[in-house]
């Protein structure tokens, strides 16, 4: 997803987390501090970003190196931004799999 | 915005991304079948294991399948892992879905009560009121009336519990149990002949009711009558001789009448169930110490001293600063 909004980018992916919480809490309980909704959903929403912002930062130089051999010109805070998004939603997408898993 | 064809382009990617979302979780749905999530939460709370019930049980209510069962046993797991507030909310929705029954009008009472004991709060009514609906709707709720009379013995209305406990017996439920709940209530008043009385009464209707005989005891010991004490006391290791306590107390009374050597052997059979008990370890080594037998006064202190014992400890440091 290539986004140029990155404020409606991030709410949508809060909304996204918001629901996550809800299919995690009727698997399992949460307990102490997670039991509180909005530390939970922060907590969550950091984790998927922070996953999203690793997978990028390790796809990244894969991809400068691929723009040096085919001479391709390489804009480095676009394509992170794009594949931030796309793990973003990749990232949802598993931990959606396993909350609706029994 | 609705001119940036990425903007456009994102949207449709991410009505995609959702409504993937939305087949995902109806196709998994579709292969999941009621009949298995029963077994599988009857399995998991019949073994004791809450956590998994839980999972299985909150999905069933999400099907929809609002059954009693499902409801009281959801409720039941919640309270079991401690989570009061959560059992109490699902008693709510059940009292809201269903015909109220009587068990749950128990469970509310008690997950109100344990909130209570949690918080440290005050206010008996609700579960008080709760439990009342429990027994109008069935006469023969023996937790409920437990729970009843221990409440108003917690707020010190021994009369108020005792006619709680004589509303069970006049259902013939477990008349030992409710009598000996009586001699309790007595028991705590100080009225050792009333006391006495209803003991007799648990005795006469379970001979093996272990509570009745031990406390019996304890009201003989009060009464500063030892022997009557030990006797009883010896009735309790008759019906369960591995329960230590009886065998520490009849310890105990010989060491407080300074009979040291029987003191040891009531102390050593009690050590011979549980080797590591601190306190029976302290009085053991202190009897010992009292005939000068320091090695093996020592030897139980500082047993008891490695299990937790204070008293052992400064025992300890007083006898090698002496000595």
């Amino acid at each position: 997803m290539f986004y140029n909004n990155k404020i409606i980018f991030f709410s949508l992916l809060l909304i996204f987390s918001a629901v996550l919480l809800y299919l995690i809490n009727q698997q399992i309980v949460l307990v102490g501090i997670l039991r509180n909704f909005f530390i939970s959903l922060i907590i969550l929403y950091s984790v998927i970003i922070l996953i999203s912002a690793i997978l990028s930062n390790i796809f990244l130089p894969f991809y400068i190196l691929f723009s040096k051999l085919i001479k391709l010109k390489c804009n480095k805070s676009l394509m992170f931004w794009w594949t931030f998004t796309i793990f973003s939603y990749i990232t949802t997408f598993a931990i959606f799999m396993f909350s609706i898993e029994y | 915005m609705l001119e940036d064809k990425n903007f456009i382009i994102s949207i449709i990617m991410t009505i995609l991304f959702i409504v993937t979302l939305i087949f995902y979780y109806h196709y998994k749905n579709s292969h999941y079948t009621i009949d298995v999530f029963i077994h599988k939460s009857s399995h998991y709370f019949k073994t004791e294991n809450y956590m998994q019930a839980i999972r299985y049980y909150k999905k069933l209510i999400m099907m929809g399948v609002k059954t009693d069962k499902i409801y009281t046993n959801t409720a039941i797991s919640f309270i079991r892992m401690g989570y009061y507030k959560t059992a109490t909310k699902y008693l709510l929705d059940m009292e809201k879905n269903l015909l109220p029954t009587s068990e749950m009008y128990y469970l509310l009472g008690f997950s109100y009560y344990s909130q209570m004991k949690v918080y440290k709060l005050s206010d008996y009514n609700i579960p008080i009121q709760y439990l009342e609906k429990s027994l109008d709707l069935d006469k023969r709720n023996k937790e409920s009336y437990i729970l009843l009379g221990k409440i108003y013995e917690e707020k010190n209305e021994f009369i108020e519990a005792r006619k709680w406990y004589k509303n069970a017996l006049l259902e013939k439920i477990d008349n030992s149990k409710f009598y000996g709940l009586i001699a309790n209530t007595y028991f705590k008043e100080n009225r050792f002949k009333d006391a006495t009385e209803y003991y007799n009464k648990a005795i006469s209707n379970n001979k093996n009711y272990i509570s009745a005989y031990y406390n019996m005891a304890e009201i003989y010991i009060v009464q500063q009558n030892f022997d009557k004490a030990i006797e009883y006391l010896k009735k309790v290791i008759e019906i369960d001789p591995q329960y230590i306590y009886p065998y520490s107390k009849i310890g105990n009374l010989y060491f407080a009448q300074e009979n040291y050597e029987t003191a040891i052997d009531w102390y050593l059979q009690a050590l011979k169930i549980e080797p590591k008990e601190a306190i029976v370890n302290y009085y053991t080594g202190i009897s010992y110490k009292k005939l000068n037998m320091l090695k093996k006064a020592v030897k139980h202190l500082k047993l008891a001293a490695y299990c937790g014992n204070d008293d052992a400890v400064k025992e300890l440091r007083t006898m090698s600063e002496t000595l």
